[in-house]
């Protein structure tokens, strides 16, 4: 690569070499490829004099190459979880779908008709406009598979649906997953997304949109366990009329990795539940990026998040609440709290609330702190060993969110994993 | 089954302990008194071996092995116990799941099997009784939002349950009304045993009328420099401290 180009160019350049890949063969996603390269023309590509970008650069993947062609269809590996309603990926391409509950259906983008495909082509549009997603429109131009999920008015899920997300190979290459889930009226779900590791050079760039009709309950658990490649994901919901939704977020770090969680109150008495914590170490890198707006009256957002961040990795965590004018009586608050664990290691964190409503209730706070050495102390006069003392310690400031997430096979791998990083980690104590 | 011999500690630039002599035998009770600054926490923490206080001069040793050189969980395992003045909180670790770690890491220490959960539970329960705490307090987070009784009972709890062979008490009166004070007091002289040693350290003798000292001892500028019966407490309770020649309230540092 020539020095003298912008990353951003460079980024723009391998896109464009992947799209005309893509469109050598056409098939069934083509109409979705071009709307997407059409948004792309007007959309300004991530770099860091883009407040939302400030901290995370898209150099490595530019270095890597890893946008310049598909990842290679591939076998699956077991799946992470064995779950009664399931969906994998492999390398951003459909593995497996099986569902045995009722009211629960899943087509892919050549089983819908084209009526449909317009309408989800709109509303991802929509969704992606503020020009604020820019790998959103990436995923589209490039889009490797996209499913639509349908929960029927009133369907109650027995079991939670399970939707993994697996790269093999390691061949550098990126995989651009795109699913639509809708939640019709009244219909009640658990979901889970677990992502898997990506080699060195591998980019998983992917998207859910969530459309909640009226009345609708839905629990949605993202789990992201540590990869030594890229991972992007982004999810856009939107909230109908007495909705609630619950976005749980387990992160680790990665070569690169940011999450863009976008929800939209669009009716009133919506709930919003939307929590994360995340675990990094070594050098990797965690960016997640909050965006919440009230646009009409009478919705709650609730938001906590909580960090460990040790070695030399480096977490970000940016919220933003926007409150809308009309958006009276909302109640939003929003926290994050960071346990920074080495001289080395950085945390940068910004919550944002921008209120235009006179009548709201609405509170942010962040702190950045260390282990107390009184508390280590303690411990020890106790006869409690100084590593079991750590270890403890840094479990009890992440596990009471992870506490809260629903019961469903992700909360469980969430606190497995975090066992592991705090036994890791300990170590160091 | 402690001695300790001229020590000399301090903290930073300051020199705190000047040459310090305590001995304790097993199944006596020592209080040390003394004013503020004369050094009382800081001898404290120097035994169960707190970061930030140095050494400079003297030995310790505690059943015969040198204390001094053991990690602060080691002293604990050994069975020398710190009852604080201020207890710690720590959100998110129930007090339930911290006791047993410490029980069974002093077990283990000894040699002995661990406690499962079920038979920690019967034996927590058990002991909450003893110094009134509900048997809630064992789910509640370790000193999280307890009041200043509750704590100091949580660390009586603590002593109960990790059954050590020291006792120290560091201004465990302090905050508390007098009916707290006797359940604490209580919890202290159920231990007391002719193989346990204790040693209360108190500003004011008012927790002496509760667990009774076979010796009283008075530290000032870093240095015993007078020991006695009991009748020595209730001297100073009358006297004050400036009968010795000591200047209360005016030293600058808190011991």
């Amino acid at each position: 690569m020539n020095a003298s180009v912008l990353p951003q160019d460079a980024l723009r350049e391998h896109i464009q070499i992947h799209g005309r890949l893509l469109a050598e063969v056409p098939d069934a996603l083509s109409n979705l490829h071009q709307a997407g390269r059409k948004q792309l023309q007007d959309q300004a590509l991530p770099h860091r004099r883009l407040e939302a970008w400030r901290y995370t650069s898209i150099f490595p993947l530019v270095e890597a190459d890893a946008l310049t062609r598909p990842l290679e269809d591939a076998d699956p590996a077991p799946a992470r979880v064995n779950a009664v309603n399931q969906i994998v990926f492999v390398n951003g391409l459909l593995s497996r779908v099986a569902l045995e509950d009722s009211g629960l259906s899943v087509r892919t983008w050549a089983e819908l008709d084209d009526e449909e495909q317009t309408a989800l082509i709109k509303a991802s549009e929509a969704a992606q406009r503020s020009g604020e997603h820019p790998l959103a429109v990436v995923n589209q131009a490039l889009a490797s598979e996209a499913i639509l999920i349908e929960l029927d008015d009133s369907t109650e899920l027995q079991h939670p649906l399970v939707i993994e997300y697996q790269c093999q190979g390691d061949e550098s290459g990126s995989a651009h997953p795109r699913v639509w889930l809708q939640a019709g009226r009244f219909a009640r779900a658990d979901v889970v997304e677990i992502f898997s590791q990506q080699a060195a050079g591998q980019l998983h760039n992917s998207v859910t949109h969530i459309q909640l009709d009226a009345e609708a309950r839905l629990t949605h658990t993202l789990i992201t366990p540590e990869s030594d490649g890229f991972q992007v994901h982004g999810i856009h919901a939107s909230l109908a009329r007495s909705s609630r939704l619950e976005v749980m977020t387990f992160a680790t770090g990665a070569a690169l990795r940011r999450l863009d969680l976008n929800v939209r109150h669009a009716g009133e008495g919506g709930e919003l539940v939307l929590n994360g914590v995340y675990l990094t170490r070594e050098t990797r890198h965690f960016d997640v990026r909050t965006v919440v707006d009230h646009t009409v009256p009478h919705c709650e957002t609730d938001e906590i998040w909580r960090g460990i961040v040790t070695d030399e990795s480096r977490a970000i965590f940016n919220g933003r609440i926007h409150i809308h004018p009309h958006a009276q009586q909302t109640r939003a608050e929003m926290n994050n709290n960071n346990l920074l664990l080495s001289d080395r290691a950085e945390v940068d964190t910004k919550p944002e609330l921008e209120i235009y409503a006179d009548d709201v209730k609405c509170a942010h706070g962040a702190t950045v702190g260390r282990l107390d050495d009184t508390a280590l102390y303690y411990f020890q006069t106790r006869g409690i060993d100084r590593k079991t003392a750590y270890r403890m310690l840094s479990a009890a400031f992440v596990q009471e969110v992870i506490d809260d997430f629903p019961d469903t096979p992700g909360r469980a791998l969430a606190t497995q994993l975090a066992d592991q990083f705090h036994l890791d980690t300990s170590e160091q104590a | 089954m402690l001695n300790i011999d001229n020590l000399k500690a301090r903290v930073e630039d300051k020199e705190i302990l000047r040459g310090l002599t305590l001995h304790v035998r097993p199944g006596e009770v020592h209080a040390i008194m003394g004013p503020n600054g004369s050094g009382k926490s800081t001898l404290t923490h120097v035994l169960t071996g707190k970061e930030g206080y140095e050494v400079t001069g003297g030995k310790v040793t505690f059943k015969g092995k040198d204390l001094l050189d053991m990690s602060p969980e080691d002293r604990a395992r050994e069975g020398l116990f710190l009852a604080f003045q201020y207890p710690v909180e720590i959100p998110g670790v129930s007090n339930l799941q911290f006791l047993r770690t410490a029980v069974n890491s002093i077990r283990k220490y000894r040699g002995e099997e661990e406690l499962d959960a079920a038979a920690f539970m019967r034996l927590a329960r058990e002991k909450a009784k003893q110094v009134n705490l509900p048997a809630d307090f064992l789910k509640r987070g370790v000193n999280e939002g307890f009041s200043g009784g509750e704590k100091k009972r949580n660390e009586i709890l603590q002593m109960l349950l990790l059954e050590p062979s020291l006792m120290l008490l560091d201004e465990t009166d302090s905050g508390l009304d007098i009916d707290a004070l006797q359940t604490v007091a209580e919890g202290v002289n159920a231990m007391r045993s002719p193989d346990r040693g204790i040693v209360v350290v108190t500003h004011y003798q008012r927790l002496l009328d509760y667990i009774v000292p076979d010796y009283v001892h008075v530290l000032a500028k870093g240095q015993i420099i007078k020991s006695g019966g009991r009748e020595l407490a209730l001297e100073l309770e009358e006297k004050g401290y400036g009968w010795l020649g000591i200047n209360d309230e005016t030293t600058e540092a808190q011991g």
